[in-house]
C-alpha cells in the first residue's frame, strides 16, 4: 500500500467527495447478522413488509382525496353550484396536464397495469407511477369526477411491491408473483375487506394460486387492513343494518334483482366502452381538455344531483338505510353510471370499484322500494336490496363472481344474506356473460393494443385432458409373467415393434421384438419377463390428467399406458407423441372456429387494436 | 430448455451463454443500493417503514383533529339553525356534522340532534332510522326511547309511543335519573291525554302520583291531569298536598276549589275558591265558580242543619227564580205562554208551574212539608227546559240547576 493510500493527501475542492465515498464503503461494510433469508422466507416477510407499506400509503392516499375535496369543493356537503361545475373542470386540466406530461403510465384504473406488469414487464412497475397515480387520482376523484380510490391503491401496493422486490434482488419468478401480492394489499386496505381483495387478485389478476402466493398475499392483506384499522378506522365502510330471510319467497325478488342488475351491467359495459374508443379516437389535441371535459358534464349532473360526485360511499350508506325513495335511487343509479363512463373514458385515472357499489346499491334499492309497491308480499327490507345489489354489480360488471359473493358477505358480516347473493350475483354474471362475452377490464387492455391473458376466458375454457388424445389399448399387452418364448410367440404375429409389459405390483415396462429375439437367442426363452428383462418403469398416466402432464412424461417413449387410478393394472389406454399433438392440433382449430364465429356474431368492435380510429 | 451450452442463472433466470461463468445481468455493474445485501436493505426498508409510520401518525392525528372540527363547526351552526325554527337547514348540518364525526365520542349526541331535527321537518321516516340506529346501540338508553316515544307519537302510533315512553321511564339516565323518568311520565300522560286514552292516563298519573316529591308546582300539575279523567278524588288530594307546600299558590287553591266543585262539595269549594280569587282576582274561573258555590250555599234548601222554616223560604226562592227565568226564556224564544201552550218542550213544566204556583207558599209548605221536594223537582224541569232552550242560565238560575242535580248534598 502505498504512503498515499494510507496518508491522503489534503484535497482541496474533493475533500467533501471522498469523505462520502469513505463514508459509503464503510457503509457497505456494515453486515447485518446473517440470517441468511432464502427466497422463500424473503418473500413471506416482504409480503407484511409490502403490506404494511402498502396499508400506510392508502392511508395517505384517502385523507390526500378527503383533504383535496375540503380545500377545493369546501367542507359542506351540498357545494355552491359554481363551485360544483368549476372545480372538477379546473382539476380536469390540472390532471390531463399531470397524466400527459408527467406521469404518462397513471392512465386507467390500475387493473390491467398491474396485469402488464405481471404478464409483459416482469413484475416491473416504476416508483414514478405510484407517486403520479396518488396525486393525479387524489386530484381528480377529490375534485369531484366520478371514479373511486381502490383500484389506484391496488397499482399503489403493486408498485411498492415491485420497488421493494426488484430492490432486494428476487428472482424473476419472484419479481412478477410480488406485484399481485402488494395489489392485495392496496386493495384490501382500500376496501377494509382483505378476503375480497385476496380473492379479487386470484380471480382477474394471477387467475391461480399456490400455497406460497396465497400465503403471501394473504399476510399482505392482513398487514395492510391492520394499518388501515390502526390509523384509520376500525368501522367498515357502511354500517349495514341487520338482515334477515325471512320466507323463501323472497328469494325470488332477489331473482328479479339478479335479472335487473345483469341488464344494467350490460349497459354500463357499453357505455363505457362506446365512450373510451370515441374519445381515444378523438384528435390528439382533444386529450388535453378530455378530463377538464369530463369534470365538466360530471359538475352539471352534480348541481342537479350532487350524490353522484367523488365515491359515493356516505350515500351508500344512506341508501342500505333506506334514507331514498325508490324514484331518487333509480336516477342516482342512471346519473351514476353517465357519471362514471364520462370520467372514465375521458382518460381520468381512478377506479371503478367504489361506483360499481354506488350503482349497485341505488340499483337495488330502487328495485326493491318498486317490489314493496307492487308485490309487498315477497318480502324483504329496502336496505337488504342495496346489499345485494352492490355484489350484483360487482358481478356483472367487474365479472368477478367469486369475489363480489364474498365481498357481500364481508361488508355485512352477516351470513343470512348469502342465499339471495348467491342467486342473485349468478342471475346477473350469466346474464353479462351471455350478452358481453369479453370482461371488461380484458376488453380495455385489448382497446389499449394489448393482449393480456382473460382469466375468465381462462376458466370458461376447457382444458384438453389425456382421455382426450388416448387410443384404446388395441396392442397386444404382455404380461411380467410370461416366459420370453411365450412373449415372442404372441408378437410374432404382429408388425409392430413396441410392448407394454404389466407387472403384478402395477409397475409398467416395456419390451420391443428385437429385444425379445434377442433373450431367446441367448437361450433365456424359458425365463419370464420380469427377471428376463432390465429395461427402467415407464411412467404412467390416469385419463382425467391434463394433457400438459403427458407432454412432459412422454419424453423419448414412443408410447405410454393409461392406467385407471384404483387399478394400476387397469389399462384404460395408450398414449403418444403422435396423439397428444394430433389432440392439441384439434383443440386449437376448434377455438379459431369459436373465435371466428364470436366475432361474426356481432362481438364488439373494441376488439380492434388502439389507433384504429373506427 | 436453454439451448446446449447455455444455461439459465439460477438467481434471476436470466440466459447465461456458453463460456460465460458469471451471469451477465448480476455482475452488471449497478448502483448504490443494488451492492448492498439483501439482509441489509431488508432493514433498512424495516427502519423505512417506522419512519413512515411515524409520518402517517403524525399526519392522520391532524386529519383526525381537522375532522373533529369541522364536525364540531356544523353542529353548532345545526343547532343554531334548529333553534332559528329552519329545521330544513338544521338537518343538512348536522348531516355534514355527522359525515365529520364517525367514530368520535359525539357522532351519538349529533345523531340525536340529527333525529330531532327531523322529527321538527316531519321527515319521521328518516328520524326513525336515526334513532333506531341508536337505539341498536343503547337499547337502555332513556334519552333514545324518549326521542323514540316522542317520534311515534307524532305519528300517533300509540302502542309503540307507550312502549317506548316506558323504555324510557325504566332506562338508564346520565344524570338526575328521577328527574328525567318523572317528567318521561308526565309527558306520557300529556300525550294519552292528547289521545284521548283516559284510563290509560289515569293508570300513569296513579303510578306518578306515588313517585311525586314535595314540589307544589308537580302536585298541581298532577293534580289538573286527574281532572281532565274526571278522577277529581285524586285531583283534590293532589291539590291539598300542594296547598299544604305552598299555602300562597293560587293555583293550587283553584284547582282544590275546582276539584271540590265537581265533587259537589260547595261548601269546600266556597272555602277554597274564596282564596284562591284573593290570590289571584285575574282568575275568572275561579271567580265565577266561587260565586255559584255561594250562591248553592245560600239556595240549596236541601243542606244539613237548616230549619224547616229556612228550608221552606229557600224552596219558594228556588221555584220564584226558576219559574221567573223560564218565563223569561220562553219570551225569549218567542214562545207565547199565554194561553197555555200545548205542545213544545215549556208546554209541560210551564203547565206543571202553574199548578204549583199557587201552593207555592210558606204555609202550605209548612203544612205540608214533602212539598219541598215536588217544588224542587220542578224547579229543575223548568231550569233544565230554560238550559236546553236559552244556554248558559244566570249565575242564581245555574246554582239552582246544579242544586237540583246533586240532590241530597249538605254542608259537611
Amino acid at each position: 500500500m502505498t504512503d498515499q493510500a494510507t496518508n491522503p493527501p489534503p484535497s482541496t475542492g474533493a475533500f467533501p467527495q471522498k469523505r462520502w465515498v469513505r463514508f459509503r464503503n464503510r457503509f457497505k461494510e456494515i453486515r447485518a447478522p446473517r440470517i441468511f433469508l432464502h427466497d422463500e422466507g424473503l418473500f413471506l416477510l416482504l409480503a407484511v413488509i409490502i403490506g404494511l407499506f402498502s396499508g400506510l400509503t392508502v392511508v395517505c392516499f384517502e385523507i390526500a382525496i378527503d383533504w383535496t375535496r375540503i380545500y377545493l369543493l369546501g367542507s359542506s356537503l351540498a357545494p355552491s353550484p359554481l363551485r360544483v361545475i368549476l372545480v372538477p373542470t379546473i382539476a380536469g386540466l390540472g390532471v390531463a396536464a399531470l397524466v400527459i406530461f408527467v406521469f404518462p403510465r397513471v392512465r386507467g384504473s390500475g387493473v390491467n397495469q398491474t396485469k402488464a406488469a405481471v404478464y409483459i414487464y416482469d413484475g416491473y412497475i416504476p416508483f414514478s407511477t405510484v407517486i403520479g397515480k396518488f396525486l393525479a387520482c387524489a386530484l381528480a376523484i377529490g375534485s369531484g369526477q366520478s371514479l373511486g380510490p381502490e383500484d389506484p391503491s391496488l397499482q399503489f401496493g403493486a408498485g411498492i411491491a415491485s420497488a421493494l422486490g426488484r430492490r432486494l434482488h428476487l428472482s424473476r419468478e419472484k419479481v412478477r408473483l410480488i406485484a399481485p401480492v402488494g395489489a392485495a394489499a392496496g386493495l384490501a386496505a382500500a376496501f377494509n375487506a382483505p378476503i375480497s381483495a385476496t380473492l379479487f387478485v386470484i380471480e382477474e389478476v394471477i387467475g391461480k394460486w399456490s400455497a406460497a402466493v396465497l400465503g403471501a398475499i394473504i399476510l399482505a392483506a392482513v398487514s395492510s387492513v391492520m394499518v388501515l384499522r390502526l390509523f384509520l378506522t376500525e368501522q367498515p365502510f357502511f354500517s349495514v343494518p341487520p338482515f334477515h330471510l325471512i320466507h323463501p319467497i323472497e328469494l325470488l325478488s332477489y331473482a328479479i334483482l339478479g335479472v335487473v342488475g345483469g341488464f344494467a351491467s350490460l349497459a354500463f359495459i357499453k357505455l363505457v366502452s362506446y365512450l373510451r374508443i370515441r374519445s381515444k379516437a378523438m384528435p390528439q389535441w382533444t386529450h388535453y381538455i378530455q378530463p377538464a371535459a369530463a369534470g365538466l358534464m360530471v359538475g352539471i349532473i352534480g348541481v342537479w344531483m350532487p350524490q353522484v360526485m367523488g365515491a359515493g360511499y356516505d350515500i351508500v350508506d344512506q341508501a342500505l338505510h333506506d334514507q331514498f325513495t325508490w324514484k331518487l335511487l333509480a336516477l342516482l343509479a342512471v346519473f351514476k353510471i353517465l357519471a362514471t363512463s364520462l370520467s372514465f373514458s375521458s382518460g381520468t385515472p381512478g377506479g371503478m370499484f367504489a361506483p360499481t357499489l354506488f350503482i349497485g346499491a341505488m340499483l337495488g334499492g330502487a328495485v326493491g322500494g318498486v317490489e314493496h309497491i307492487f308485490f309487498p308480499h315477497l318480502g324483504g327490507t329496502v336496505g337488504g336490496f342495496a346489499l345485494v345489489g352492490m355484489g350484483v354489480l360487482f358481478a356483472g360488471f367487474l365479472r368477478v363472481p367469486m369475489t363480489s359473493v364474498f365481498m357481500v358477505l364481508e361488508l355485512s358480516g352477516n351470513y343470512s344474506i348469502i342465499l339471495p347473493v348467491l342467486i342473485a350475483n349468478m342471475i346477473a354474471y350469466l346474464i353479462s356473460l351471455k350478452y358481453q362475452p369479453v370482461p371488461l377490464f380484458d376488453m380495455f387492455s385489448r382497446q389499449d393494443g394489448t393482449d393480456l391473458p382473460s382469466m375468465e376466458e381462462q376458466r370458461e375454457s376447457s382444458t384438453l385432458r389425456v382421455e382426450d388424445a388416448m387410443r384404446p389399448p388395441a396392442e397386444i399387452v404382455l404380461r411380467a409373467e410370461d416366459t420370453v418364448s411365450d412373449a415372442s410367440r404372441r408378437v410374432s404375429a404382429t408388425t409392430l415393434e413396441f410392448f407394454l409389459v404389466s407387472h403384478r405390483n402395477g409397475d409398467w415396462t416395456s419390451v420391443t421384438k428385437e429385444e425379445l429375439r434377442r433373450l431367446a437367442k441367448e437361450g433365456k426363452g424359458t425365463l419370464p419377463l420380469a427377471r428376463a428383462l432390465s429395461s427402467p418403469l415407464l411412467p404412467w398416466l390416469h385419463p382425467d390428467q391434463p394433457l400438459d402432464v403427458a407432454l412432459r412424461q412422454i419424453g423419448e417413449w414412443p408410447l405410454l399406458p393409461v392406467i385407471h387410478r384404483a387399478d394400476f393394472n387397469n389399462l384404460q389406454g395408450i398414449i403418444s407423441i403422435a396423439d397428444i399433438l394430433a389432440a392439441y392440433g384439434a383443440a386449437s382449430d376448434e377455438e379459431e372456429h369459436s373465435k371466428l364465429v364470436s366475432e361474426h356474431s356481432g362481438a364488439p368492435a373494441n376488439l380492434r387494436p388502439e389507433g384504429d380510429p373506427t | 430448455m436453454p439451448p446446449e451450452g447455455d444455461r439459465l442463472c439460477p438467481r434471476c433466470g436470466q440466459l447465461i451463454p456458453a463460456g460465460q461463468t458469471a451471469c451477465p445481468v448480476c455482475t452488471r455493474p449497478k448502483g448504490f443500493l443494488w451492492s448492498l445485501e439483501r439482509e441489509t436493505l431488508v432493514l433498512v426498508s424495516i427502519v423505512l417503514l417506522a419512519v413512515f409510520f411515524v409520518v402517517v401518525a403524525f399526519i392522520t392525528k391532524r386529519y383526525h383533529s381537522e375532522q373533529r372540527d369541522l364536525g364540531r363547526q356544523w353542529y353548532k351552526r345545526g343547532e343554531v339553525a334548529l333553534k332559528a325554527n329552519n329545521p330544513k337547514k338544521a338537518v343538512d348540518d348536522f348531516h355534514t356534522a355527522l359525515v365529520y364525526a364517525k367514530e368520535t365520542a359525539a357522532f351519538p349526541v349529533y345523531q340525536m340532534s340529527l333525529a330531532q331535527a327531523l322529527v321538527e321537518a316531519d321527515r319521521l321516516g328518516e328520524a326513525q332510522v336515526q334513532l333506531q340506529a341508536l337505539w341498536d346501540q343503547e337499547p337502555g338508553s332513556g334519552k333514545v326511547n324518549l326521542e323514540m316515544a316522542r317520534l311515534f307519537a307524532k305519528s300517533h302510533n300509540i302502542g309503540e309511543a307507550i312502549r317506548y315512553y316506558h323504555s324510557a321511564v325504566f332506562g338508564a339516565w346520565e344524570s338526575n335519573p328521577e328527574t328525567h323518568r318523572r317528567n318521561v311520565r308526565i309527558e306520557l300522560c300529556r300525550f294519552l291525554l292528547k289521545e284521548n286514552e283516559r284510563n290509560a292516563a289515569e293508570s300513569e298519573l296513579i303510578a306518578l302520583q306515588a313517585e311525586l316529591p314535595p314540589q307544589a308546582d308537580l302536585h298541581i300539575k298532577v293534580g289538573n291531569m286527574f281532572m281532565q279523567v274526571d278522577d277529581y278524588r285524586r285531583a283534590l288530594e293532589e291539590f291539598q298536598q300542594a296547598v299544604k307546600l305552598d299555602p300562597n299558590s293560587a293555583g293550587a287553591w283553584a284547582g282544590a276549589g275546582k276539584a271540590a266543585y265537581q265533587l259537589v262539595d260547595y261548601a269546600q269549594a266556597r272555602r277554597s275558591l274564596k282564596k284562591a280569587v284573593d290570590l289571584d282576582p285575574k282568575d275568572l274561573e275561579a271567580a265565577r265558580k266561587l260565586e255559584i258555590s255561594k250562591l248553592v250555599l245560600e239556595l240549596d234548601p236541601f243542606q244539613r242543619r237548616l230549619s224547616q222554616a229556612e228550608r221552606n223560604t229557600r224552596a219558594v226562592a228556588a221555584f220564584n227564580q226558576a219559574f221567573s227565568h223560564f218565563k223569561q226564556c220562553a219570551q225569549s224564544r218567542g214562545v207565547n205562554l199565554m194561553p197555555q201552550p200545548s205542545t213544545g218542550p215549556f208546554a209541560g213544566p210551564y203547565s206543571a208551574a202553574k199548578k204549583m204556583q199557587p201552593k207555592a207558599n210558606r204555609q202550605n209548605l209548612r203544612r205540608d212539608p214533602d212539598l219541598v221536594n215536588s217544588l224542587m223537582d220542578l224547579v229543575m224541569q223548568m231550569e233544565e227546559t230554560a238550559q236546553q232552550a236559552c244556554g248558559t242560565p244566570p249565575a242564581p238560575d245555574q246554582a239552582l240547576l246544579m242544586i237540583s242535580q246533586s240532590r241530597g248534598a249538605t254542608e259537611r
